[in-house]
């Protein structure tokens, strides 16, 4: 697949304060999150992304194009920024219809209707933003940015303020861009929704790419950090002084009656529960990793 | 048996000293200064208030040396020089300009930046906010004020031919004059800025509000006084920018300009008494409308 | 050369709100002013008053009035964390430029008018005359091109532009230009006074006020078509290299 979004060495400094450095990355279309703790450098990655900040170093291509150089990138592109800002005196319809307008989209009022009705605005659109939750703006602006249906989609922290129905709503939406084709970065925090969304994940650490990758695919690659797994038992006790002996654990730990086994060679744990198990006569009521989310993959690339 | 106990001490709130009012009021006073100045901020937060008052000083310098070329030639010309009195207006627009950010800055930033609501939840009241604030504004207002006069004071005390302590004797006047002075042009503008930056939360936009009200409330004041009606000339009062000027030449004996509460028949202390009314109640607005706001 | 959709938009975000009102007033002084100094006194003289507030204290008043407009077209936007909404748009930048300052123009120019038109009305109804002020708004309308040119760009540039703007009107062109002969070509309430010289006879009281500028509608539009092209080009240059946020 052709990548729509592409940087090669991107730096930014301000100053002494390096905010990106030596960032090279590619995004194709489908949901791709963007994660790393505050000060990480997501959100000037976006500005360089979107032309809003120019690099101090390297180069960013936007569908084939510097943004900074060629304005009509723009028609195939949106943004939806962090920033809780919005026109407060514009109604919702007025606010999604001046970014049709601006982006001298064809079919505006049917287009715009459309983009209300996606992020389910219709009931409050005559309402200005002013008297609207931090949850209904941030509907409004994700309305005015896929008004159009863009190619490409930048949300940093879209769900910051949704409720958890808004939330999961809006996941859906990405969700549904990204299979549709669009290319769909995602910015945040809430590591489970970008679980949720996001097939492919890009963490970002004091500025610098940290990993990139499925959150499988990461897990994986962290060959320096053992495996957890979960193991319930009928006699987790007698299991867990068993396996102590077994090959390919690093350690075993026993909490109430679930046993918590640690293992740098997954492939020879899973050769090796079953038939000691078996061998003392001990059924296994449950076997799962432990650690396979996307937040101990990051807590993991944070700490390194 | 042992004697170690483990205490758990939990949660203590302060049991240190705590000092009084005064300090919250200099606290806020210090951070009012340190912002106005640009202090402890980024150098461009410097060159507007700094050159500012680089200009003034730079007058106060100017008229020394035409004091001083004057002296070397001799003639008597001394006497026509600007002096103390007209050194008020010699740079009257930097000042009024430097007047005109002070202000705003003091107020409306923490109001634009919703932190009112952090000061307030603090043991303080309104009128500590404000006196800090005040006291502020005094300091670094006045220093436009007093600064060239104090370098223009010492500047010709140095070229005296009485010497500089026989010249600094004979002129002790100028100790309680200039701050006199200074306190009527502090009091009136501080007065009216007081209710406008109150209201305007962007310093640019209150202090072209101040400037407008003051040029523009000038020059209806005149025309309206003018205008021959029955009590027009108590509109005359409405210039609001010449009455400090009014109290300075009346101060310090001298007759620099007419004044448009003068042309219609007003003694020097009506002046005086609007410039204590335009502070008061500006004072008072100010703390009524912070009061609905804390 | 401008795009409409930008240009409604912040021409309404600079009109919507109490600004407008407050800027119409100021901007309203000198025809006020005039109108109540030139009550119960000849024709002649009333005629006269006019002309000299007009070139005198509208050079203050009316030019903080522009200056503030031009200044909040586009510094409303960066201060109020919106500009990325206008900013990511296939608008080129230069026509985003022109369309900054014709917003700015059309705003200021309104009050403007509005604050000439309280002038005209008070010499219509108390002189009966209704040309004698017509000349005076050319150079309200010249004021409202020239302060917004140069303060669009710097209002993009800087957040102080409005305490800039009033060190260029106050210490620049009130004191400086006054100083320095030469200097009076580069303020731009000289330049719409020279179109206003130019269209009618002023008296000695109000000519002082142009210093040494000479009257003339031509090179005052030339002045003033100059100083929107440098102002529109600074801004196009900004937005393309600097920043945006």
């Amino acid at each position: 697949m052709t990548a729509t979004v592409e940087t090669i060495g991107l730096s930014k400094w301000f100053g002494q304060k390096v905010a990106v450095s030596e960032v090279s990355l590619s995004f194709e279309p489908g949901v791709t999150g963007l994660l790393g703790p505050n000060g990480a450098g997501k959100t000037t990655l976006i500005r360089l992304l979107t032309g809003l900040q120019r690099p101090s170093q390297g180069t960013v291509k936007l569908l084939g194009v510097d943004p900074r150089q060629d304005h009509r990138v723009y028609r195939r592109v949106s943004m939806v920024p962090e920033d809780e800002a919005v026109y407060p005196r514009l109604t919702a319809r007025e606010f999604v219809r001046l970014s049709a307008d601006l982006a001298r989209l064809p079919d505006r009022g049917r287009q715009v209707e459309e983009a209300i009705a996606t992020v389910e605005l219709i009931d409050d659109q005559d309402r200005t933003l002013q008297g609207f939750s931090k949850g209904m703006r941030q509907r409004a602006k994700v309305a005015a940015a896929i008004v159009g249906k863009p190619e490409v989609l930048i949300l940093d922290e879209p769900l910051n303020g949704a409720d958890p129905v808004q939330r999961a709503h809006l996941i859906d939406l990405f969700r549904r861009l990204g299979n549709e084709g669009h290319t769909v970065i995602v910015s945040s925090h809430v590591l489970f929704e970008v679980e949720r969304m996001a097939g492919r994940v890009i963490a970002m650490v004091d500025g610098r790419l940290a990993a990139e990758g499925t959150v499988a695919t990461l897990r994986a690659a962290m060959t320096d950090k053992p495996r957890l797994v979960r193991v319930k038992a009928d006699e987790p006790r007698k299991l867990a002084s068993l396996l102590l002996a077994a090959d390919g654990i690093d350690g075993v730990r026993l909490d109430g009656t679930v046993i918590e086994v640690s293992t740098s060679d997954p492939t020879r744990l899973a050769h090796a529960l079953p038939l000691t198990a078996r061998a003392a006569g001990i059924r296994l009521r449950e076997v799962r990793p432990a650690d396979e989310s996307l937040e101990s993959v990051f807590r993991y690339l944070v700490g390194r | 048996m042992s004697n170690t106990v483990i205490y758990d001490r939990g949660y203590r709130s302060y049991g240190g000293v705590r000092k009084g009012q005064s300090s919250i009021r200099w606290a806020i006073a210090r951070d009012g200064i340190r912002r106005v100045l640009g202090l402890r901020r980024k150098a461009r937060r410097k060159i507007f208030p700094w050159t500012l008052l680089s200009i003034g000083l730079m007058m106060a310098v100017v008229v020394i040396g035409f004091h001083f070329a004057a002296g070397s030639i001799g003639g008597g010309f001394e006497e026509s020089l600007p002096s103390y009195a007209n050194l008020f207006d010699v740079y009257s627009w930097v000042s009024l300009l430097f007047i005109a950010i002070t202000g705003p800055e003091l107020l409306g930033p923490d109001r634009s930046q919703g932190v009112l609501n952090v000061y307030f939840s603090r043991p303080m009241r309104v009128t500590d906010y404000l006196g800090g604030k005040l006291l502020a504004f005094l300091v670094v207002a006045g220093a436009i004020y007093v600064v060239p006069q104090l370098l223009l004071h010492i500047g010709l005390a140095a070229l005296s031919d009485q010497g500089f302590l026989g010249y600094l004797g004979s002129h002790l006047d100028i100790l309680w004059k200039v701050p006199a002075v200074t306190l009527g042009f502090l009091a009136l503008n501080g007065g009216v800025l007081a209710i406008i930056s109150s209201y305007v939360d962007r310093t640019g936009i209150a202090a072209a509000s101040y400037i407008g009200v003051l040029t523009a409330g000038g020059g209806l004041a005149g025309a309206l006084a003018q205008a021959g009606f029955p009590g027009s000339r108590f509109l005359s009062l409405l210039a609001l920018a010449d009455h400090p000027r009014y109290v300075r030449d009346w101060i310090f004996d001298v007759d620099l300009l007419r004044y448009t509460p003068e042309v219609h028949g007003f003694a020097p202390w009506v002046s005086a008494v609007v410039i204590a009314v335009v502070a008061v109640g500006g004072g008072w607005w100010t703390v009524r409308r912070y009061r609905r706001l804390a | 050369m401008i795009d409409f959709a930008l240009t409604r938009h912040i021409f309404r975000q600079l009109t919507r709100g109490k600004r407008i009102w407050g800027l119409s007033l100021l901007s309203a002084i000198a025809g006020l002013s005039a109108w109540i100094a030139g009550t119960g006194r000849r024709a002649a003289d009333a005629a006269e008053n006019y002309h000299v507030i007009v070139t005198n204290a509208a050079g203050a008043t009316l030019s903080i009035a522009m200056l503030v407009m031009g200044a909040a077209a586009l510094r409303d936007e960066r201060d109020g964390g919106t500009l990325s909404y206008l900013y990511l748009k296939p608008i080129a930048r230069w026509r985003f430029a022109s369309s900054a300052w014709a917003a700015s123009v059309l705003a200021a120019g309104l009050a403007a008018t509005v604050g000439w038109a309280v002038g005209w009305v008070a010499m219509g109804l108390t002189l009966g005359s209704w040309t004698l002020a017509l000349p005076a708004l050319a150079a309200y309308l010249a004021a409202a091109v020239g302060y917004t040119a140069i303060f669009v760009p710097v209002g993009y540039l800087v957040s102080r532009a409005v305490l800039i703007g009033l060190a260029y009107v106050f210490i620049w062109e009130a004191i400086i230009t006054r100083l320095v002969a030469g200097l009076g070509a580069t303020s731009i309430w000289r330049t719409a006074l020279s179109i206003y010289a130019d269209l009618t006879v002023l008296p000695e009281d109000a000519l002082e006020a142009l210093g040494t500028v000479t009257p003339s509608v031509i090179v005052g539009v030339v002045k003033l078509v100059v100083t929107v092209l440098l102002g529109t080009a600074v801004l196009t240059w900004t937005l393309k290299r600097r920043d945006a946020l």
